[in-house]
């Protein structure tokens, strides 16, 4: 600010052109709408109709579906919460479930989100490792992801 | 899948006496498959590990009202890790 002050008196067109430019940048700043961030969580809340614990990360439906999971559970478009994010952008709450039947005994370590109709792997995360075994019910608390603002 | 509890003794801790034994969780389709050790207030999940701190009349000194051997165990929580995508 010194030197803007000092240019102003020096030479006053310099410095109107260096506040100019400043303003201008400033004025250039990242936004996104929050219709375009729930658009990508729409994809999961309208679509996902199956949450899976798997033994091992699925990289396909396939895998989701059948390959990896040991026990499922229906999911439908109420399961799905979308509100503003933790820190910023917006996100999606997943309901937990109670009482999930276990299909295959195994080690339970990822559970994934599918589109059943259109046989897609829609979200994949972590969970610390569970042994589950057939015949048993497992609980699944609720849990979120996160789309941030652009920055 | 019931508890079922195994070895009871009687030991000592700095603040009284501590009963102690070991809690299996039995699956009576297909067997004994996971053990914890000790008492717990709560009833505990599956594979759950459970550790009594000794004092008596703690949350961790077993209270037969909450759980006792023959109760279903509870089914084990799993909890899936938060994602953001950046």
């Amino acid at each position: 600010m010194t030197l803007l002050a000092f240019l102003a008196f020096t030479s006053p067109w310099i410095a109107a052109a260096i506040l100019s430019l400043s303003l201008l940048l400033l004025g250039m700043a990242k936004s996104v709408h929050d219709d375009v961030l729930d658009g990508a969580l729409n994809i999961v809340k309208n679509n996902c109709t199956r949450m899976t614990l798997c033994n091992a990360e699925p990289t396909t439906y396939t895998e989701g579906n059948a390959t990896f999971a040991l026990a499922d559970v229906t999911m439908a478009s109420g399961d799905f919460t979308a509100a503003n994010g933790d820190t910023n952008g917006r996100k999606l709450t997943v309901a937990a479930k109670n009482a999930v039947p276990v299909d295959t005994s195994g080690t339970s370590t990822h559970v994934a989100l599918l589109d059943v109709t259109n046989s897609k792997l829609l979200y994949v995360t972590t969970h610390t490792s569970q042994a589950l075994t057939s015949g048993n019910t497992a609980n699944i608390g609720s849990w979120k992801f996160e789309i941030a603002d652009p920055t | 899948m019931r508890i079922e509890i195994l070895e009871p003794e009687i030991k000592h801790a700095p603040y009284g006496s501590l009963l102690k034994g070991e809690v299996r969780v039995v699956d009576a389709q297909f067997g004994r498959f996971a053990c914890a050790n000790g008492w717990a207030k709560h009833l505990p999940a599956e594979g759950e590990q459970l550790v009594p701190t000794g004092k008596r009349g703690s949350q961790d000194y077993h209270d037969p009202a909450e759980w006792k051997e023959g109760d279903a165990a509870k089914p084990p929580l799993i909890q899936p890790v938060d994602g953001k995508l950046l």
